[in-house]
């Protein structure tokens, strides 16, 4: 018997099902259906209507993702200079800082079903920063897939308050494409958040080696501008890596345009356009209406700015009843790190936090996150968990582990993410798990300085608080004290 | 007979109508059907009655499949949409992945010992429910990553970066169970 055979038997096997076909119950089932349809009359094959129906992937987060490349990414060009004085990714991003608005248009390349037949289709993003409003709108799905002409798209706006997401159903009578619309609303407190990890470029450059290999190619006029073009292969993603060619320009340090490649398979045919990212502008006028949140014509609503309920600051799986809220890394490495774990909602929690202790065991909840992984990271470092505090809201009791390094933890600017290490203390885990396996890049956070413990992480602890208040105990030096007491007992 | 040419011959006769050839086909896909219908909806006390819905569709259909080598694929997005059919009918909220083909990373893709399968089937229980589909499609049909795609409703490029993806949780996971 070959692998394959092997392996879906063996997978067959281990959930209970016989390989070698149906059960008798299912047997007599089937035939029974059978039987059935044959004596209908309306059973006439194609003629009952199916909608067959598949949600479409929302690209809310894909704004997020491209968001906290933060430290890594101000780094920049630098090294591409080589002692150059052009301007570099550094002051491309001060630039960003300081815009109003970031106007980026271009082409996104799809699969036509075979990877040698790309299309390009437009794809259109606004960035208000100021006021945390934002509009995407690109093309998401393949043209072949479908049989469609064009391409799906979606179209996400947010106004800094509401975001409006639509997607679509499939049809697979006919592959139409009935739309819908779903509003997001975000707490004061997650607005300014957005706010502060919105950015407008690609997140490939989370790490500090990544571009050290990008070399100036040339320079070129593009808008009556002189630009530098800059290329180079997001090293970390080898051997399926990430091509860049940037147009920067060495007098204002303007990024004017992105065009960028994946490797898409090792030894396979090469690079393969993703996307030429051909016009970026700052601090341009919107169209009137750009930031509207009004469902287009059209659409069916799933809920509406009315009926929507404010987005709780934690991501997870209802099945598995296990949630990431939002993580910190402090200035020594060490992280705090807020979760909730509730697989039973109406069962109270509060005898589990009532005797912890500061730096002491993590309470012992249902699932519990014992630890952080930075990935990818060259040496298996990892931050082991302890209780820190912990807030209560509508019942919910929300722990903030402080995860402390069992050796130097690397730069933060060096790695991705960091991978949650979770255990489930009670019985089998969930069956449908979904527990969360990294800390998201858009709840991730690089704390720096008093002030910024302050507004992040005493903020969050307050977000997730009845009274709308951090614990007073929870101070940026008391923090940091606590996570060298913590570190000590490691070295003993 | 090979089993593509024993497949495309059932179907031919299906769509002729004949009774035996449903049946026959029947044999040949529900174990695995069952496998992938309670990956995408574990727990559901309700999975035979998907896989009755799945096969009623089948049987109404089938005089429409005009590629009769694409059966397979044509088969799951069947299954998948009368599962996230009944998600709807639940109010059940579909968690819908996040990357669309984000770049792949680090190293290469692990391979699994498949004398684990019971290890590799625990495991896979408790990824993500977009990585658990791609890999259990992978894993029970051997399907290419077109017709993964084909399913799934996504783009090939997407379908491989979450296979890879999948393939990095899943060894992780391995690794866990095995202390």
């Amino acid at each position: 018997m070959d692998n394959n055979k092997k392996l879906s038997e063996g997978l067959l096997k281990a959930d209970g099902i016989n390989p070698a076909g149906a059960t008798e119950s299912e047997r007599i089932a089937f035939g029974k259906m059978l039987d059935k349809q044959s004596k209908s009359k309306q059973s006439k094959p194609g003629s009952r209507l199916d909608i067959c129906r598949i949600i479409m992937k929302s690209r809310i987060t894909q704004l997020a993702a491209a968001a906290v490349m933060i430290a890594g990414t101000i780094i920049g060009l630098h090294w591409f200079g080589h002692g150059s004085p052009a301007y570099g990714i550094t002051e491309a991003l001060e630039l960003w800082k300081n815009a109003q608005t970031v106007h980026i248009k271009g082409w996104k390349f799809l699969h036509t079903g075979d990877d040698t037949q790309l299309q390009k289709f437009p794809f259109d993003i606004w960035f208000d920063k100021r006021n945390g409003r934002f509009k995407h709108w690109r093309p998401i799905s393949p043209v072949g897939v479908y049989k469609t002409e064009t391409p799906r798209y979606n179209l996400t706006v947010s106004d800094g308050q509401y975001i409006m997401d639509t997607s679509g159903y499939i049809n697979s009578d006919d592959n139409s494409v009935p739309p819908l619309v779903v509003f997001t609303k975000l707490s004061p407190f997650q607005q300014r958040l957005r706010i502060h990890t919105m950015n407008p470029f690609p997140a490939y450059f989370a790490n500090l080696n990544q571009v050290k290999g990008f070399t100036k190619a040339g320079r070129e006029q593009i808008k009556n501008k002189t630009v530098d073009i800059w290329e180079g292969v997001i090293t970390s993603a080898s051997p399926f890596s990430i091509k860049m060619k940037i147009w920067l320009s060495p007098e204002t340090g303007e990024i004017v345009r992105i065009f960028t490649w994946r490797n898409a398979e090792k030894n396979s045919i090469g690079w393969v356009a993703i996307s030429d990212d051909d016009t970026i502008e700052y601090d341009v006028m919107p169209p009137a209406n750009c930031f509207n949140t009004d469902p287009p014509a059209g659409h069916k609503q799933i809920n509406t700015k009315e009926t929507v309920v404010e987005r709780e600051l934690s991501d997870g799986s209802p099945d598995a009843g296990f949630y990431s809220c939002i993580g910190f890394t402090l200035k020594d490495g060490s992280v705090i790190y807020g979760w909730h774990a509730n697989n039973k909602p109406d069962e109270s929690q509060a005898h589990l936090f009532a005797d912890l202790e500061p730096g002491g065991p993590l309470p012992n909840l249902p699932a519990q996150v014992v630890g952080l992984k930075p990935w990818p990271a060259e040496e298996a470092i990892i931050l082991v968990g302890r209780h820190l505090t912990f807030t209560r809201k509508k019942g919910k009791f929300y722990e903030w582990g402080i995860y402390v390094p069992d050796e130097k933890a690397p730069e933060r600017n060096t790695f991705q993410t960091y991978k949650v290490i979770s255990e489930y203390n009670f019985g089998p885990r969930p069956f449908f798990d979904g527990r969360p396996d990294s800390l998201g890049q858009d709840h991730e956070l690089t704390i720096n300085s008093e002030q910024e413990f302050d507004i992040w992480v005493r903020g969050a602890m307050a977000e997730l608080s009845d009274d709308g208040k951090a614990p007073e105990s929870i101070t940026y030096e008391s923090v940091l004290q606590l996570a060298e007491k913590i570190r000590n007992t490691f070295n003993k | 007979m090979e089993f593509e040419e024993r497949l495309e011959k059932t179907v031919h006769r299906c769509q002729d109508g004949e009774r035996a050839a449903f049946e026959e086909l029947f044999e040949m896909y529900q174990p695995r059907l069952k496998y992938y219908v309670r990956r995408l909806d574990s727990g559901d006390a309700n999975t035979d009655d998907t896989l009755q819905d799945i096969w009623l569709a089948v049987f109404k259909k089938i005089h429409k499949l005009k590629d009769v080598q694409s059966f397979a694929v044509w088969l799951y997005r069947i299954a998948r949409n009368k599962v996230y059919d009944g998600f709807r009918r639940k109010d059940r909220f579909v968690r819908l992945p996040k990357e669309d083909e984000l770049p792949v990373s680090g190293s290469i893709e692990p391979v699994f010992d498949t004398n684990h399968s019971e290890i590799l089937h625990r495991a896979l229980n408790t990824l993500k429910p977009h990585h658990r589909e791609v890999l259990t499609l992978c894993f029970i049909e051997q399907m290419s990553y077109q017709s993964i795609a084909d399913v799934v409703g996504c783009s090939i490029g997407t379908v491989r970066s979450r296979i890879f993806y999948a393939k990095q949780s899943l060894r992780e996971e391995m690794e866990s169970q095995n202390g």
